[in-house]
Formats: structure tokens, sequence, C-alpha cells
């Protein structure tokens, strides 16, 4: 099992630094899937993405809500809050975030996986999902 | 020459699960086996402890402020 800011995430990192306003759209999409592995740096996708209908590998993900949080140092952390509410059953065993909230469009940038959460419809996960820099 | 520690990025994700009929299941970090052994081991050596304080235990708090006896 991992969490880790994929290859990918980089380029949404260094995008963001650009301008007043950057082209880089920020990482604060949430989502979720029901495949199996390890999350690896060079993934671009989540094992087998699924929208809130769990049966469903088409949809919309979840626009989580960003801020700065301190870990060890002053605002030293990227933290996105959100939360998925299942409307049809499923067991979900990773998610990320993206750069764009439309399923199969976007960068990825942190991946993890974990033991499968299984969820019948109604139930819902709060995910927050922190990127530290030391 | 020597390589300075810097700029390195750790993600982690955390969750809490709702179940349909209002059960709550705080799970915490989900991704580290290392997360789930420590944490066990904080709560048996410290008991009285709150959650917040063991968290702060496993984030390594203690190694800045001293000896983990707050709380």
């Amino acid at each position: 099992m991992a969490t880790v800011v994929v290859n990918g995430g980089q380029a949404i990192a260094s995008g963001r630094f650009i301008g007043s306003s950057p082209s880089q759209a920020e990482p604060k999409f949430i989502g979720w899937g029901t495949g199996a592995g390890t999350a690896g740096v060079s993934d671009t996708t989540l094992f087998t993405e699924k929208d809130v209908d769990l049966s469903t590998g088409t949809g919309t993900r979840t626009t989580g809500s960003s801020s700065q949080v301190t870990t060890t140092l002053t605002n030293d952390t990227y933290q996105v809050t959100g939360t998925r509410t299942a409307t049809g059953a499923g067991t979900v065993t990773n998610a990320g975030l993206w750069d764009n909230a439309t399923m199969g469009s976007g960068t990825l940038y942190v991946k993890g996986d974990f033991t499968g959460i299984g969820l019948a419809s109604g139930d819902s996960i709060a995910f927050t999902i922190k990127v530290k820099f030391s | 020459m020597e390589v300075a520690a810097n700029n390195i990025v750790s993600a982690t994700i955390e969750a809490t699960v709702t179940r349909a009929d209002g059960t709550v299941e705080h799970l915490g970090v989900l991704d580290s086996y290392e997360r789930g052994w420590f944490r066990t081991l904080l709560n048996k050596l410290f008991p009285r402890h709150s959650r917040a304080a063991i968290e702060d235990l496993e984030r390594g708090d203690w190694l800045d402020d001293g000896y983990p006896l707050k709380d």
C-alpha cells in the first residue's frame, strides 16, 4: 500500500507557480476506484476509477475544499477534503486527486491505495488528502 | 557536498466512513501498515492519552517537544 505524488503531479505543482492566474488548474478533484494494485509514481490513472455509483465508469469527481495546513512547519501542507457518497454499491480500494472534475480527463496528482472499504448505496467516505512539503 | 533533505513531498489519505444508517467509522490514515502498528503501540504505551495526543506522537512532534508525556 502506498500514497504517492505521481510523476505527472510534479508538472502540476510547477505549473501552479506560473503567473498570477495560473493556467494549471488546482488538483482539488477527488476520485476513487475499485481496482487492485499498489500506487506507483508512474501511474497516470486510478485503479478502475468509478463514479459515485460504484458500478459506473463515467461521471464526475468530487470538488474538494483546499487549504494550507500545518503538519510540522507553518503551512507546509496542501490539504483537500471532500466527501463522496455512494449511489451504487462497491468496494473502494484507491483514491486520488486530479486537476479536472470529469472522469477520463485531466492529470492525476496524488494517488493512494488501501484496504478495500465496502460501501452500500448511501454510505459515504469523507476524505482528507494531504501533501506535505519538507 | 552534503545534500539537504529538502523539497520532499509526502502524501497521505485519511478517511471517515459514514454509513447510511448514521454509523461513523474513523479509519484514520489509510495507506500505512507501519502507522497501523505504531499507533497500536502508542495506544498501549499511553492508554490515557487522547486520540489527538496519540496523533501528535505518531507524527513525531515529541522529537521536538521532549518526552511524550504531555496531554
